[in-house]
């Protein structure tokens, strides 16, 4: 065992740039995102978010070997050629052996490796005598159309084999003879040293090499990859080994996959997942790019956030900062728009989804990585006879050791953790256990201005949990597989509002969450799959609030809040249980997948029992060109304090939404794909504020607080054009052309308040040499708004009982005006003895656009300011690893 | 969860650069800045009515104005989660005329139409309660009737909104007593009924020297002001419960600058910063209970070598 010691030290100035803008206010934007360590994968360890590898020992020993079952989420048996074999190209036969069971198939051949590349190191770097594992995308045609290190080496040599493994030419991976991308493990070996006694710096590197220096360069045979992993659960077929086809699962229309460098690479995003997502076809632009999703039309509450297909409440710190996962454990990030699969529900827009996977080791490694704003750690250790991993991490953030030289008016901090164990029970058997939590809190002071009083009010959101999340996967045959998991976590909300003369507000709420879930995926045969399963949600909170003592009646307004506030506690229990099952037939090109959902909710009053049919239709129509559709019902239980007793309406039903979409995918050249969606959404029993009073069950006289009679719908065309990640360039363009509604009480319809007819996204990095140049352009149309602007200011009633002129708008709407900004982002990679890194500079909003983020008015709405946007703010930053 | 963060962060954009906006508190454009209910409640069972007037600030000339009575608003204007906020208030066409002049009494026999309607009341609170329960309503917490007023002041036509609450109750609730507070350690008092909405020191006028900061602090005995009165609220909880009265100071002047626009306690006073030109500046003071009941007053203060002469 051999101990790893890795350092990043990330010396962010921009971070304190923005600090310091906002100094002299009063601010929660320092919390503009960091750039996370962790979000320069070339110069840092291999992030969890690349595709691990497993390989057995065996593997590694030999070039050319043929692929093995190494999947990161699953554990097979290796085929004899496998364990000790090297140049013979997986087979059949082998496949049988090592398949997965729900992709068995026979019929499947892997690629071939036909065009060599040489591996062309700079002078003064190597790969270990080991080699190098990289990732490869390859498509129909054999190209590789991404590369990615499983570990880096340096910046330079990191980029030589990326360079070399995107000039590799294989024969494609076929199934029923038909081309099928696979995404693959491969290895480069060190090019083979003369024995000449001192190590050449760099004579012309092959892209396979013997394990042993001595031995004699590559044959001019192709030999095979050396492994071959992970086609994804969803996909149909592979060839003993697994191979990822990046495209949706077959019950979803449309699936987002952003890994590796696509999650922490992207201009103006920081290196922050959550920004890359608002820079996703049918994402609307949030004020100030806050992560709040609304996603094709609807509310951001409606877009549920997944850890490993649990629900989570937040998946990102408070104040926009990092996610609550180390990015080392996280493999990928799946974003759904609408229309996802059966096996997750109780939402009725889109899905984030992380899938986390622990990082591959083979020894015991212990990283640190600190900025300026937050320390963290990763230790992570193999456990013997390659059974798995152990690993913990840490990350705490010290905001509160800063801030106080800046600003005495907000406070931030944030911790989380996570635990995780790997084990491979048996050669049919894997058991993850994930334990891992949160603790944020963020408090403003003073800043929420005059309170009648002309004082501040303190507030703050403090936010806690832990869960733990555990599963056993057991593949009982070659065609049957199955996963159990479950869950359990409590967690604590916590808001407080403290106001000058007068009692303080808050609410305190502690709840705990269970669940458990049964997937069982069976291969029919080789176009007949069945996927079924059973989950379970319980979501139990315990609510004690101080809320304002407003009197409902008689309703008589006063110029400040009400000295007075009323404290009431109370419970309330939600249970999801859903059954569902998926057929999927596969009669080539066609693939149709029919799903039925089918939930009971119980939560307020009453119980709901929701079926929530689903039908996706893809068309391989030739190699590169697949059409697809889909349609279903999605339901999602109201969020827990509008179903209080005291403060609710127990009785509302669950939010609704019918979700259509139709589509195309194109491969074309160059590595670069499209796809284009247009949509149609339907959406009712949406819950809205209800003044009325009723009498209810236990005969007293209150507010019935919510009704569920609101409608809406969205429609629209999303494209997305795409280049992956591989040398050179990658990027895209996303574009939403789309309209948002809603129909309110009285038959009022009214444009949905973060509709943004045009949303257009360009980002794209190019590397050149030791530089990586990138930019991101966002246009948005304008969210609309009220037009409450009357320069003779008499539109405005004065409220002589609150003391204030009330607007009106008198029917008229507006919108902000259109949105638009630059962001550019500069590396220069170097090296230095035992360090490496980059220097970074980043700047939001080059041409300084004066952008509006909303109006604000005078006391009596005759003139009419902007609440501007981010300005133009550059960013300085040394990132670096010691090794 | 989200909201709440949602919340905060929009709580927190104190950080950016607003645009440069008038005070309210600076008098300088015609404004209602009171309506006043003598009393506050009605009870028509107890043959009680109200007088209805209004002080305007900042107006040369104030004419032609209405007095209307409705028994809600047509719209909180409250917003909600999908964006809309037109923010429109206002009796609508459901209307009842009251009469004309800065001064009208509502008459009893409307007080008594508007509390007895079932009709009314369910709509304004709730299509689907029972009489007996807005018997009960009537009876102990009262129903608000919203009474509006336009005017033409200068070339504006100005609109405000007011409630007084129809009850029958023995004991209704009362407005706040006329106005008094320190200038300094000058003490200004209503000038009462022959001079309503005006206030004056004891002998002479007040003055302050241009520049000068003067403090500015509400008059009454104790530590809580006396008159607060407890009144009954039905809760978000339906709960039937009793609320004492807050005292809320609105402070305006056309010629130098306040401190606050409002204050209350514990913090009621307030300062005010005298122009820097010789002029005669005026101060108004809206005193608010928090339960319908107001009181107001305007005095004059003469800065540098200037004089207040009528």
């Amino acid at each position: 065992m051999r101990w790893l010691f890795r350092a990043r030290v990330v010396l962010n100035v921009g971070a304190w740039l923005t600090l310091c803008l906002c100094a002299s206010k009063l601010s929660a934007q320092p919390a503009r995102p960091q750039p996370d360590a962790g979000s320069s994968p070339r110069q840092l360890p291999p992030s969890a978010a690349e595709e691990p590898v497993r390989e057995p020992p065996a593997a590694r020993g030999g070039y050319g070997a043929p692929p093995t079952a190494a999947g990161a989420d699953e554990s097979e048996p290796q085929s004899p050629a496998a364990r000790g074999g090297r140049g013979a190209p997986p087979t059949a036969a082998d496949g049988q052996a090592l398949q997965s069971p729900p992709q068995a198939a026979p019929t499947v051949e892997p690629p071939v490796l036909e065009g060599d590349a040489e591996l062309d190191l700079p002078a003064g770097t190597s790969v270990p005598d080991a080699g190098v594992d990289v990732i490869l995308s390859i498509d129909e045609a054999g190209a590789v159309t991404e590369a990615t290190l499983k570990q880096s080496i340096d910046p330079e040599a990191d980029a030589a084999v990326l360079d070399a493994a995107s000039r590799l030419k294989f024969r494609p991976a076929l199934r029923g003879g038909v081309p099928i991308p696979v995404r693959i493990g491969f290895r480069f070996r060190a090019p083979p040293v003369a024995p000449a006694p001192a190590p050449a710096p760099g004579p012309p590197a092959a892209a396979e090499q013997p394990s042993q220096p001595a031995v004699a360069p590559p044959p001019a045979a192709a030999p095979a990859p050396s492994t071959v992993t992970l086609v994804p659960a969803e996909a149909p077929t592979s060839y003993g080994a697994r191979g990822r086809v990046e495209r949706p699962p077959p019950g979803a229309v449309s699936r987002i996959k952003l890994r590796g460098a696509e999650l922490t690479q992207v201009p103006g995003t920081f290196g922050e997942p959550l920004r890359v997502v608002a820079t996703l076809p049918g994402v609307a632009r949030t004020p100030f790019g806050l992560g709040f999703f609304v996603v094709r039309g609807a509310s951001f509450q409606n877009t549920g956030f997944f850890v490993d297909d649990y629900n989570v409440p937040l998946l990102y710190h408070l104040g926009a900062g990092p996610a609550i996962i180390s990015s080392r454990l996280v493999d990928s990030l799946d974003f759904y728009p609408g229309g996802y699969p059966v096996s997750l529900g109780r939402y009725t827009a889109g899905v984030i989804a992380l899938n986390t996977k622990p990082p591959e080791v083979d020894s015991f490694t212990l990283e640190f990585e600190v900025d300026a704003l937050r320390a963290s750690g990763l230790v992570i250790m193999p456990l013997p006879d390659n059974r798995g991993t152990v690993a913990v991490a840490l990350r705490r953030s010290y905001y509160e050791l800063i801030l106080p030289f800046i600003t005495d008016q907000v406070s931030l901090s944030y911790t989380d953790y996570q635990l995780r164990l790997d084990l491979r029970v048996s050669q049919t058997v894997r058991f993850s256990l994930f334990f891992f939590g949160s603790r944020d809190s963020l408090e403003t002071r003073q800043a929420l201005g005059g309170t009648g009083g002309g004082e501040g009010a303190n507030t703050g959101a403090h936010y806690a949990f832990d869960q733990v999340i555990t599963a056993v996967d057991w593949d009982p045959s070659t065609r049957l597989k199955l996963r159990w998991s479950g869950t359990v976590g409590p967690s604590l909300v916590r808001f407080q509002n403290d106001r000058v003369g007068a009692e303080s507000l808050g609410t305190d709420t502690p709840a705990l969450r269970l669940g458990e879930r049964l997937i069982a995926r069976w291969l029919i045969s080789e176009q007949l799959e069945t996927r079924v399963g059973a989950d379970l949600d319980v979501f139990m909170t315990d609510v004690n609030a101080e809320a304002p003592s407003i009197a409902q009646l008689p309703g008589i307004p006063s110029p400040g809040p009400p000295e007075k506030s009323i404290k009431f506690s109370d419970q309330t229990l939600q249970l999801g249980a859903a059954g569902f099952v998926e057929q999927i037939w596969r009669p080539s090109p066609l693939e149709l997948t029919l799903g039925m959902r089918v939930e009971y909710m119980n939560y307020g009053s009453t119980g709901h029992w929701v079926p929530d049919p689903r039908a996706v239709v893809r068309v391989q129509l030739t190699p590169r060109l697949t059409l697809k559709g889909g349609t279903g019902l999605f339901s999602q239980p109201v969020l827990p304090f509008q179903v209080l007793r005291q403060a609710g309406n127990p009785r509302l039903r669950p939010n609704r939404s019918f979700q259509n979409s139709l589509g195309a995918e194109l491969k074309l050249p160059f590595d670069t794909e499209i796809e284009s969606t247009v949509f149609y959404n339907a959406m009712w029993q949406l819950t809205r504020g209800d003044d009325q009073l009723y009498v209810d069950e236990t005969g007293r006289v209150r507010p019935a607080f919510y009704a569920d009679d609101a409608r809406g719908r969205s429609y629209g065309l999303e494209l997305w054009v795409r280049r992956r990640v591989s040398k050179g360039l990658f990027g895209w363009i996303s574009y939403t052309l789309s309209r948002s509604e809603r129909s309110l009480e009285g038959g009022r319809t009214v444009v949905f308040g973060f509709d943004q007819t045009h949303i257009l996204n360009i980002a794209a990095s190019y590397q050149l040499g030791s530089y990586r140049f990138g930019a991101r352009f966002l246009l948005a149309t304008g969210r609309p708004v009220a037009d409450l602007l009357d320069p003779t200011g008499q539109s405005a009633q004065f409220d002589a009982d609150q003391d204030d002129l009330d607007p009106s708008a008198r029917g008229r709407r507006t919108r902000l005006p259109t949105f638009h900004q630059l962001d550019v982002r500069i590396d220069r990679d170097f090296s230095w003895g035992p360090f490496s890194g980059s220097v970074y500079v980043d700047v939001i909003n080059v041409y300084n656009a004066q952008n509006s983020e909303a109006y604000q008015y005078e006391y009596d709405f005759s003139k009419r300011g902007k609440l501007p946007g981010l300005p133009f703010l550059p960013t300085l930053g040394i990132r670096g690893v010691v090794r | 969860m989200r909201t709440l963060l949602l919340v905060l962060l929009f709580a927190a954009v104190g950080c950016f650069d607003l645009p440069d906006f008038a005070q309210s508190s600076m008098i300088d454009r015609p404004r209602i800045l009171a309506v006043v209910a003598e009393p506050p409640e009605i009870s028509p069972t107890r043959s009680d009515s109200t007088t209805l007037s209004i002080l305007v600030a900042g107006a040369k000339d104030v004419s032609d104005v209405r007095w209307t009575a409705c028994g809600m608003p047509t719209s909180f204007g409250t917003g909600n989660q999908y964006g809309e906020n037109d923010g429109d208030r206002g009796c609508g066409d459901s209307s009842i005329m009251l009469g004309e002049g800065e001064r009208v009494e509502v008459p009893l026999e409307q007080a008594r139409a508007f509390l007895n309607s079932d009709a009314l009341a369910r709509a304004a609170l709730g299509a689907q309660l029972p009489a007996a329960v807005l018997q009960q309503i009537r009876t102990t917490v009262g129903i608000a009737a919203t009474l509006q007023v336009e005017i033409q002041a200068d070339d504006k036509r100005l609109r405000a909104l007011k409630r007084v609450l129809v009850r029958d109750h023995d004991h209704p609730g009362t407005n706040p007593p006329p106005p008094s507070f320190r200038f300094g350690e000058t003490i200004v008092r209503s000038l009462g009924a022959d001079a309503p909405y005006r206030c004056a020191p004891g002998e002479g006028e007040l003055h302050a020297a241009r520049g000068e900061t003067v403090s500015l602090s509400p008059i009454f005995d104790g530590d809580v002001e006396p008159w607060l009165e407890d009144y009954s609220v039905m809760d978000a909880r339906g709960v039937i419960d009793t609320r004492t009265e807050q005292a809320f100071y609105s402070w305006f002047t056309d010629k130098g600058s306040l401190d606050d626009g409002t204050t209350r306690a514990p913090n009621r006073n307030n300062s005010w910063r005298a122009p820097d030109k010789a002029g005669c500046a005026r101060l108004w003071l809206v005193v608010r209970d928090g339960h319908a009941g107001a009181t107001a007053c305007m005095t004059e203060v003469a800065v540098g070598d200037a004089t207040c002469g009528e």
